[in-house]
C-alpha cells in the first residue's frame, strides 16, 4: 500500500457522496412505499398473483332401485373472462369470438361495458364441446379461462322425463322428482383463494372452503320396467290415435312404485324440447267410472246388505232415479252380485248402492284412499274432488254407486286394488325405496279375498276385461270407460278407457292401472283400449322380476321326463 | 444461511403444490370419465333396446306357452321354470 492511497482525494469525496446520494433516494422511495402507499400496492400484487376460484359441486346422481343412472351431472367448461384484462388486448378479440362462435361485435360491447363496470368476471360462453373447449385453451388469450361447470344428462331422454323433471344451466331443479329433492341433490359449492404463478399454475393455497357434492338419490323406480311402460303407452298412443296415456305399476307387498310414465313426452336433453309438465298419474284427476264398483260392492258385502250370491233384477236395462235414467249397455236380466261386476251393470251396482248411506260410502272410499293425498313423494300431486252434503238428492246418491260424481288420481286407483291384491291392507305407495310405512286395514281380509275371486271372473274369458289375460298367470282386474267432463258437460265423443288389475291373483306381487284418453282410433272401450296394454306391460314386467307362474296347467314330474318331453 | 433455507422451504412448497395440483386435475379428469362411462354404459344396456336387439338381429323369442315346461321340484311344493324349445 502506498501512502498515496490513504489520502482522501476529492474524486473520492464525490463518489462517496454520490452513494450516499443513491442510497438515500432508494431507501426514501422505499419508505416512502412501504409507509404511505403500502395498501394500494398490496392490493395491485394480489390481484397480478392472488385469484378466487369458485369450485362448483356436482349435483347427486339419481338412481333406479338397482343401481341403474337416471339423472347425472357431467363435467362441461365454460368459457369467462376477466373484462379488465382482456379489454387491454383488442385485437385478440377476433380469435376469440371465433373460437367461441359469437360474433366479435357482441363480445366487444361486453367487455367494455364490464370493464367499465369494473368487473372482474363475466361468462363468455356456457357448456363449451370439448373441441371448443381445447381451442379456447391453445388461444391462451390473457384474461379468458375456462371453469369447470356441471350439466345434467338423463340417459333415458323421454322415458322418466315427467318424473323427473330437470334442471337450470347452473344444475338447479326446475321440476319433478329433482326439485322435491334439491336440496339433497344440490351439495354446496367450495371456494378457494390461491396464488398463481405467471404461468398460471395454482403455487400456494391461502385458503380453502371444501366443496359439498350433492347427494345421490335412489328411487323405487326399476327402469327396465319403466322403459317397458313408456314403449307401450307410446304404442297404444299411435294405436288408438289417443291424445294422453299415463301408467303407474306398483310392487304390492312394498307399495313402491316401479314404474309412473305418461305419453307423449320430451326429451329433457334437449332445451328447447322442455315443457313445464306435470306427472299426469298424480296431477290429473276424473272420475273413476266402473272402477268405483268394486269398492261399492266390498262395502255392501261389509254392511251385509248382500251376498256374493244375492240375485239382483237388472231388467228391463234402464232405471229412472230423480229424473235421471241410468243405463246398462244392454238388458242383462237377474245378474248375481258377482255378475253385476263382471258385466259391470250400472243399474245392479245403483241397486246395491242405494241400500248404502252416501256419506258412509264415501267414507269408506277415502279409506280406501280416494280424494286423499298419497305418501307417493311425488310432486304435483291432486288429492282429488269429493262432494261434502248432509243431505243427498237420489239420483246423486245413484251416481256414487257407479263412480262419478267423485273425482280421483290414477296412484289413489291403483293403490287402492293394491289394497284389495294385499287382503285388505293398504301399504301406502311411495317412489323412495324403504321407506316406513305405515299400512292400514281397508277390508276384512276375507272380503278382500273374495273380490280378488270375482276381479279374476272379470279377466274370464265372459267377462268385460278378457283382453287382459295373461298366459301361465291368474289376472284380477277391471275395466272401465268413463266419458270426460268438458267445461262440466259430459262429452259425448270423449272418452278415458281403463284399467287396474293386479297379477299372479294367488299371491298378489304387480298392479297396475293404465289410462288411455280420448281414444279415436276405432272401440272407446277400456276392455278393449287399456287391458291389452295393462297385458304387455304386466306380462313383460312379471318375467323381468321373475316372478313364478301360478297358472300352470301341466307340471312334467322329473327333469328327465322334462327332457323326453322336450324331445317328443 | 437460515436465510437460504426458507427460500429453499418455500421454494419446495410451491414445487410440491403444483404437482398437488396436477394430481388434482388427473383425479377430477378420471371422474369426468367415469361419469362419461356411466353414461354409455346406461345408453347401451337399455332394456328395451337389448331385447329389441335380441330379436331382430338374433332372432330370439320369448318361447310360448306351450313351449314352456314346468317341473315339480322335489324338496319344495313349488313348480319351477325351465324352458325349452
Amino acid at each position: 500500500m502506498t501512502s498515496k492511497s490513504l489520502a482522501i482525494s476529492p474524486r473520492d469525496i464525490s463518489l462517496l457522496i454520490l452513494f450516499l446520494l443513491g442510497f438515500a433516494i432508494l431507501a426514501g422511495r422505499a419508505a416512502h412505499l412501504q409507509l404511505f402507499s403500502s395498501d394500494d400496492l398490496q392490493a395491485e400484487g394480489s390481484e397480478r398473483y392472488v385469484r378466487n376460484e369458485l369450485i362448483k359441486p356436482n349435483r347427486g346422481v339419481i338412481t333406479d332401485r338397482n343401481g341403474e343412472t337416471l339423472a347425472i351431472s357431467t363435467a362441461v367448461d365454460s368459457a369467462w373472462a376477466d373484462p379488465g384484462l382482456l379489454a387491454k388486448h383488442p385485437d385478440r378479440l377476433d380469435d376469440l369470438a371465433g373460437a367461441l362462435n359469437l360474433s366479435e361485435e357482441w363480445v366487444r360491447t361486453n367487455v367494455e361495458k364490464y370493464s367499465g363496470l369494473n368487473r372482474q368476471f363475466m361468462y363468455l360462453k356456457r357448456h363449451l364441446t370439448a373441441q371448443r373447449a381445447q381451442q379456447i385453451n391453445t388461444l391462451d388469450i390473457p384474461g379468458v379461462s375456462l371453469m369447470r361447470e356441471y350439466r345434467r344428462f338423463y340417459p333415458h331422454g323421454p322415458i322418466t322425463a315427467s318424473l323427473l323433471g330437470f334442471t337450470d344451466i347452473d344444475d338447479d331443479a326446475l321440476e319433478g322428482i329433482e326439485l322435491v329433492r334439491n336440496s339433497q341433490l344440490k351439495g354446496r359449492p367450495g371456494s378457494k383463494r390461491v396464488i398463481k404463478d405467471r404461468r398460471g399454475r395454482t403455487v400456494e393455497s391461502i385458503h380453502m372452503t371444501r366443496v359439498e357434492d350433492g347427494l345421490d338419490l335412489r328411487l323405487s323406480i326399476d327402469a327396465r320396467i319403466q322403459q317397458l311402460i313408456y314403449r307401450e303407452l307410446l304404442a297404444v298412443l299411435t294405436k288408438e290415435r289417443a291424445a294422453l296415456a299415463t301408467s303407474v305399476v306398483v310392487h304390492i307387498p312394498t307399495g313402491e312404485i316401479l314404474g309412473i310414465a305418461t305419453a307423449p313426452s320430451f326429451n329433457p336433453n334437449v332445451i328447447s324440447d322442455r315443457k313445464i309438465t306435470r306427472n299426469q298419474a298424480v296431477s290429473d284427476v276424473f272420475e273413476p267410472g266402473s272402477i268405483a264398483k268394486p269398492l261399492l260392492v266390498a262395502k255392501a258385502l261389509m254392511q251385509g246388505v248382500v251376498t256374493p250370491q244375492t240375485v239382483i233384477d237388472t231388467a228391463p236395462g234402464y232405471m229412472r232415479i230423480g229424473g235421471y235414467t241410468v243405463e246398462d249397455i244392454r238388458n242383462f236380466g237377474a245378474l248375481s252380485v258377482e255378475d253385476v261386476l263382471m258385466k259391470s251393470s250400472n243399474i245392479g251396482v245403483t241397486k246395491i248402492g242405494l241400500e248404502i248411506d252416501p256419506n258412509e260410502l264415501l267414507d269408506f272410499y277415502r279409506r280406501a284412499g280416494f280424494g286423499t293425498l298419497t305418501d307417493s313423494g311425488l310432486p304435483g300431486e291432486d288429492v282429488g274432488l269429493f262432494p261434502e252434503r248432509e243431505r243427498w238428492y237420489l239420483s246423486e246418491h245413484a251416481t256414487l254407486s257407479y263412480g262419478y260424481g267423485f273425482a280421483v288420481t290414477a296412484i289413489q286407483i291403483v293403490q287402492a286394488y293394491s289394497a284389495i291384491a294385499n287382503a285388505g291392507v293398504l301399504v301406502p305407495v311411495s317412489i323412495f325405496p324403504n321407506e316406513p310405512k305405515d299400512p292400514r286395514r281397508v277390508m276384512p281380509a276375507h272380503i278382500a279375498t273374495e273380490l280378488t275371486r270375482m276381479l279374476e271372473r272379470v279377466v274370464s274369458p265372459t267377462g268385460t276385461s278378457r283382453r287382459a289375460q295373461i298366459p301361465l298367470y291368474r289376472v284380477a282386474g277391471k275395466t272401465a270407460t268413463v266419458q270426460k267432463l268438458i267445461d262440466g258437460q259430459y262429452s259425448s265423443d270423449q272418452h278415458l278407457a281403463m284399467f287396474v288389475g293386479y297379477a299372479p291373483a294367488s299371491n298378489p306381487q304387480l298392479a297396475a292401472v293404465v289410462i288411455v284418453d280420448d281414444p279415436r282410433a276405432g272401440s272407446h272401450y277400456g276392455g278393449a283400449v287399456a287391458a291389452p296394454v295393462f297385458r304387455k306391460i304386466i306380462s313383460s314386467a312379471l318375467r323381468i322380476l321373475n316372478i313364478p307362474p301360478d297358472n300352470i296347467k301341466q307340471v312334467v314330474g322329473s327333469p328327465a321326463a322334462a327332457n323326453a318331453h322336450a324331445r317328443s | 444461511m437460515s436465510a437460504i433455507a426458507v427460500i429453499w422451504v418455500r421454494h419446495e412448497n410451491r414445487e410440491q403444490i403444483v404437482d398437488l395440483h396436477y394430481i388434482y386435475e388427473e383425479r377430477d379428469n378420471l371422474n369426468i370419465e367415469w361419469q362419461r362411462l356411466l353414461i354409455e354404459l346406461t345408453a347401451m344396456s337399455r332394456y328395451d333396446q337389448l331385447e329389441n336387439w335380441a330379436r331382430v338381429n338374433d332372432s330370439m323369442h320369448q318361447p310360448s306357452e306351450q313351449a314352456v315346461i314346468f317341473l315339480k321340484v322335489q324338496q319344495k311344493s313349488r313348480s319351477g321354470q325351465v324352458d325349452a324349445q
